[in-house]
């Protein structure tokens, strides 16, 4: 009940995980910096918003954007309006789910490395003359190296371990949408065992390997996650 | 002490749901056929003693659970060969290996542009087509068999959209996000749906339905009434009401 191992649900995943970090980085950034600083009192209500991924059922996120990206809905007619192929079954319709699914991963280690680093410095360098894009350019990202890299190595392996959200949006398409999970969900109901086995060992020490590193980074750093 | 009594309460509801009712009978059944053994439900529990506790879930992870295990009286699989490995195995009871009904394949669409269906088909003229995984469901590999049959799978390959059992395809088709889809034609009576394709059966392999008494049933008698209950002659006659076709 052997077969082949396949690369593609294996390249499928790497480059959802890799766009989906990268997607994130540039959202998360920006409104992790802004948590950081707001004093407004929508703080809370966003805050808790940004964690939801973390206690929501994939499924409840999965059927929420199956029922978006339809092209009956309002959103999905207004994506037909910029493209000729619906978000579900794709892959950007992946990366979407991801980025939601994947969101706190990124956000709260960057947020709490940000409040790391205080007022004080900021002031004294808006003293100095700084506008506040160089104050976060040349003070607040090389002090938060480390925040940066829970928050990538974070979202990156969230989104190689999806599986309820690809489930109910990508359709199984192999080579679009059949990432690795879901490629070892078949081999366990196909009875290929050994197929499966082999997909699931590689996960898991993948797994194990990010998360040391991540908090080994940690740390050193001692921030809260 | 409260904490002590808390604690006891919490060990007492563990044991709980393990207290088995001496008249429960645990069916494990494939998506497919779970509403129509729900329509079969009080008939059933109407001429005997008992209790049917339908546990619904995919062939496969059914099965997965029944060789590990799980504590189902009888299993009313969506093919017949999960049924055969499992005798192979020497789980079931010996001789209990029957068809109970045999599915039918239908090409559905929700009717949005044009209301012939083999017509969307053939014209090509849809977004994706959402069929079952066709390596885990056997509607699926039906699916992919007629599809060759007719000629048409190469040019439409590209559009396959793959549902992880045969009620998810269905949905897919339904929340709009693939316009035609093929489902178990029961869904389609299910829900009454207008345009369907009911292709003719002997384009694909049949899709026979087989179940099997598990060993490891402590109600075999129990579960062999519910068995010869489903065999019955009247009984086969609703279950062809529900849109599969029957072995006599």
């Amino acid at each position: 009940m052997t077969s082949a191992i396949q690369l593609a649900p294996i390249l499928i995943t790497l480059k959802l995980a890799l766009v989906t970090t990268l997607v994130l980085l540039m959202i998360g950034t920006p409104l992790a910096w802004w948590l950081a600083n707001t004093r407004t009192r929508y703080k809370t209500p966003i805050e808790a918003l940004v964690a939801l991924p973390l206690v929501l059922p994939p499924t409840v996120l999965g059927f929420y954007l199956l029922v978006a990206f339809s092209p009956n809905s309002f959103a999905g007619q207004l994506w037909a309006f910029f493209s000729d192929t619906p978000l579900t079954f794709s892959f950007a319709g992946l990366v979407i789910g991801s980025v939601i699914y994947s969101l706190p991963f990124v956000v709260q280690p960057l947020q709490a490395s940000f409040e790391n680093i205080g007022k004080p410095l900021q002031q004294a360098a808006a003293t100095l003359g700084a506008k506040p894009i160089d104050i976060f350019f040349s003070i607040i990202l090389p002090l938060s190296y480390r925040g940066f890299f829970v928050a990538i190595t974070l979202g990156f392996a969230h989104t190689v371990g999806e599986f309820g959200v690809v489930l109910m949006i990508g359709g199984n398409i192999p080579g679009v949408t059949q990432v690795l999970s879901i490629s070892i969900y078949d081999h366990v109901e196909a009875l290929e065992y050994s197929a499966a086995h082999i997909y699931s060992a590689g996960l898991l020490l993948f797994s194990f390997i990010v998360l040391f590193i991540a908090y080994t980074a940690n740390r050193k750093l001692n921030i809260r996650l | 002490m409260p904490a002590t009594r808390l604690f006891a309460l919490t060990l007492a509801c563990l044991f709980l749901p393990s207290i088995a009712n001496a008249t429960d009978l645990r069916v494990a059944v494939a998506s497919n056929f779970a509403t129509t053994l729900k329509q079969l439900k009080p008939i059933f529990e109407k001429e005997h003693d008992l209790r049917l506790i339908i546990i619904k879930g995919s062939t496969g992870k059914l099965f997965a659970q029944i060789i590990h295990g799980a504590p189902y009286d009888v299993f009313l699989a969506a093919d017949k060969r999960r049924p055969r490995i499992l005798e192979q195995k020497n789980l079931i009871i010996k001789n209990s290996r029957l068809t109970y009904a045999i599915g039918q394949l239908a090409l559905w669409s929700s009717g949005n542009t044009d209301k012939n269906t083999l017509n969307i088909l053939k014209t090509n003229k849809f977004n994706k087509i959402a069929i079952a995984n066709p390596k885990t469901a056997p509607y699926g590999e039906a699916s992919v068999q007629l599809l060759k049959y007719l000629d048409l799978y190469q040019s439409i390959k590209a559009k396959l959209v793959r549902g992880e059992n045969i009620s998810q395809t269905y949905q897919f088709v339904q929340s709009g996000n693939a316009d035609i889809g093929f489902v178990a034609f029961a869904e389609i009576k299910r829900h009454n749906n207008k345009h369907y394709w009911l292709p003719d059966a002997k384009t694909y392999n049949p899709l026979e339905q087989q179940l099997v008494i598990l060993k490891q049933s402590s109600k075999k008698i129990q579960a062999k009434y519910f068995t010869t209950f489903l065999m019955r002659q009247d009984i086969q006659k609703i279950i062809q009401q529900h849109g599969y076709l029957t072995a006599q």
